[in-house]
């Protein structure tokens, strides 16, 4: 293949490129890279919710805004074989259903009280739930948690975490003077 | 023509060759350039600066993709080295992934590899236990293997030597079965290790609990300013290169100050291929490398060559250097080459908690050291059942159990909060293995890597001296911890292959009589005295301390025994 073809097609791409989100394929797409899971922006909506109602912002920020939801579709895509990934996003699509069932209402329509109730419900009944709700939702919580308490905000704000802490180790201290370190 | 040959081969040609740049390598590069030889050092992986090549040294926790996790495609494809505590995230690019370098296992062993410049001295845990005059006098008071043709004295002012250099914290704790060394000060023990110390020494006479000693720097000499390196600054973050060179590295130390004397020529991407041996000369003369890149052979010449490749592939290297005079591999000539490889059994460890005293106290920041007890079975004369015996670590710590149940802004506020378990106090077991002949490596005869260097194959197990250990160590270990009034005592045998101990040793080994080992006791081929090997494949017997320590003081005593013995 010679250069200037090879710069004609690149040119071309490029355009397709920026003209596609003009053209209002669809607009709901997530809004990150994934490599296998596929969902797409009403996924990412839903996730959200469901991690902001695990860990919500009150005068600090919550899940949502650190991107914990966002952690949990990477971790699930990256770090899980291939019938896990389909479990877990099994349980994503049926969750709503399930929602309504102890609800009455879908997920994203309940009011913040109402959804926390409705995690609060899956959590007791967590042995009479299907196999991929369960699946779903403790995958969620973990990744929710792990994200949000790994995020920059928790270990800046929260529990600060020194990269160089300095030669300050101290074999017994009181533990009133304990600090996270 | 023939004068560009010439020419060629000159510039081609060094006062002395070292292959390998990891710990080893990188004492025999300093040490040779430092008297003035011309050397050049052979590295099969990729180049690594000290600084410039470690990406990921001041990442935050949040900035990593997956949190540390190794994503599960790359676990799938890397089997074995995804088994190895440090390859996460954050260091994953220092370890030799499974599938670009595969090996043959006739029984299950777990190769740790690192191939890059500093070798695995960018990766390791840092322990420099010194050995003792009990462990060299081990295979022969045990009868096992061949006796070891040094003593403890004859190593002696060589640790003082490179522990001089190379800075290492720990305690003068007196014991006879841990020899003392130059130390800078000691890193502290926590109040539950210390009152475990007091607990050991009342009721048993031989055992001890001390601070481990260290490759880290507490308080930077002279000698570690020259290096450009600093005080360790207790981010035990050491496995992604550290950039204050706060624990000892071959890219930190010794290579840098190797190049400084304008005498050193590091070639990385060079796999070599075999040592050459000129009959005529009844002397090596060179080595041939493959360049990992385009695959192109070159030979180098120099008339001292230090093998410094790492245990395993040091006999692979000499086992591929045949030729008319040594059909069976370089200085092979009793056929023991590639046998009585021997390693450490980690499989082992023991855990429990404390909280009947130091309730009110915990411990503050990060440690890069841990407590250890020194060999106490059979030290002075054998009282079981089983030959030798084993160190251990000791580890207390006092975590933040979060509680992790609730929901919604309860849940949020638990996150936030810390709350401190008990103490909980651990132990990993570090046995000493018998070399047998039946623990061997030796080539494939047919299966090629992409360097058309012959696969291994590796053949190294457990044996009922390892299991009668294992037991000895729980038992033992449990017996302390209840005397010490540790609650909760759970043991654990992980099983693990050998090999993920990363401690693999032997195969050339050191001895008095060539019919029995390969190097003499200046760590010299019996058969080919101007090939030196230092590294983990010279030793007779393993000990129990971790053995990086013993390497970088042998290579040491080694290239001052070549530079003043071996003529050009």
């Amino acid at each position: 293949m010679n250069r200037r073809l090879v710069l004609k097609q690149l040119a071309m791409a490029t355009a397709g490129a920026i003209l596609l989100p003009a053209c209002g394929v669809d607009p709901k797409k997530v809004s990150i890279a994934l490599d296998h899971l596929n969902v797409n922006g009403d996924d990412e909506e839903l996730l959200a919710e469901i991690a902001e109602t695990i860990i919500p912002a009150t005068d600090t920020p919550g899940a949502k805004a650190v991107g914990a939801h966002l952690f949990t579709f990477v971790m699930v895509d990256d770090c899980l074989d291939k019938p896990e990934q389909e479990k877990y996003l099994k349980g994503l699509r049926s969750f709503n259903e399930a929602a309504k069932k102890i609800g009455g209402k879908s997920f994203l329509k309940a009011s913040p009280e109402e959804r926390l109730q409705i995690l609060t419900a899956i959590e007791k009944d967590k042995d009479n739930l299907p196999e991929e709700i369960k699946t779903f939702y403790s995958r969620t919580r973990q990744y929710t948690v792990q994200g949000y308490t790994a995020s920059q905000h928790f270990l800046t704000d929260i529990k600060p975490y020194q990269l160089i802490p300095g030669p300050n180790f101290k074999g017994c201290i009181p533990v009133t003077e304990q600090k996270p370190a | 023509m023939a004068n560009l040959n010439i020419d060629s081969k000159k510039e081609r040609t060094y006062d002395a060759i070292v292959i390998g740049s990891g710990i080893s390598g990188g004492w025999s590069a300093k040490e040779l350039t430092e008297r003035g030889l011309k050397t050049l050092v052979l590295e099969r992986g990729r180049d690594v600066k000290h600084n410039v090549d470690y990406p990921t040294t001041n990442m935050m926790p949040w900035e990593f993709k997956h949190r540390g996790q190794i994503p599960y495609e790359i676990q799938q494809e890397n089997p074995v080295v995804s088994k190895c505590y440090a390859f996460r995230e954050d260091a994953m690019h220092f370890f030799v992934k499974d599938k670009e370098h595969p090996y043959i296992q006739d029984k299950p062993f777990d190769w740790i590899r690192g191939y890059q410049v500093g070798g695995k001295s960018l990766l390791w845990a840092r322990q420099t236990q010194r050995w003792s005059e009990f462990d060299f006098e081990g295979p022969k008071r045990d009868g096992f293997a061949v006796d070891w043709p040094i003593r403890y004295k004859d190593l002696a002012p060589w640790y003082s030597h490179v522990e001089k250099f190379a800075g290492i914290s720990g305690n003068k704790d007196g014991l006879a079965e841990l020899p003392d060394g130059e130390f800078l000060p000691p890193i502290e023990l926590t109040c539950v290790e210390k009152h475990f110390k007091e607990q050991v020494a009342k009721h048993y006479g031989n055992r001890h609990v001390i601070i481990a000693r260290c490759a880290h720097i507490t308080d930077p000499q002279p000698i570690h300013l020259e290096q450009g390196r600093t005080q360790c600054q207790h981010r035990v973050l050491c496995q992604r290169g550290c950039p204050f060179g706060g624990y000892f590295s071959s890219n930190a130390s010794t290579l840098p100050w190797a190049a400084r004397t304008g005498k050193l020529t590091l070639r990385p991407n060079s796999v070599v291929h075999s040592i050459i041996y000129d009959e005529t000369k009844g002397k090596a003369v060179g080595v041939q490398v493959i360049d990992a890149l385009t695959k192109e052979a070159v030979e180098y010449y120099a008339p001292i060559i230090f093998v410094n490749a790492a245990a395993i592939n040091t006999n692979l290297i000499l086992l591929n250097s045949k030729s008319n005079r040594f059909q069976n591999g370089l200085g092979n000539d009793n056929g023991l080459m590639g046998k009585y490889v021997a390693f450490h059994n980690y499989r082992a460890r023991i855990s429990a908690e404390y909280d009947e005293s130091f309730m009110e106290s915990t411990t503050k920041g990060r440690r890069p050291t841990s407590g250890y007890i020194p060999r106490f079975r059979n030290v002075y004369k054998q009282e079981t059942d089983f030959l030798r015996g084993y160190a251990a670590g000791f580890d207390s710590n006092r975590y933040n159990e979060m509680d992790n149940d609730g929901l919604g802004a309860s849940l949020k506020d638990k996150l936030a909060q810390t709350k401190l378990g008990p103490w909980r106090v651990g132990s990993h077991m570090m046995g000493e293995t018998i070399p047998k002949e039946t623990n061997y490596v030796a080539l494939d005869p047919t299966v090629k890597d992409e360097w058309g260097m012959p696969q291994l194959k590796i053949s190294i197990g457990y044996d009922d001296n390892d299991e009668k250990m294992i037991k000895d160590f729980h038992e033992q270990l449990s017996e302390m911890y209840t005397k010490a009034g540790f609650k909760n005592i759970q043991t654990f045998d992980s099983k693990q292959a050998p090999g993920l101990d990363i401690h693999e040793m032997g195969g050339v080994r050191m001895g008095r009589d060539p019919k029995t080992s390969l190097l003499n006791e200046w760590n010299q081929l019996h058969a080919c005295k101007n090939v030196f090997v230092t590294d983990g494949a010279c030793m007779t017997s393993t000990s129990t301390q971790n053995p990086s320590l013993t390497y970088m003081a042998l290579s040491a005593r080694a290239v001052d025994y070549a530079v003043k013995n071996v003529k050009a």
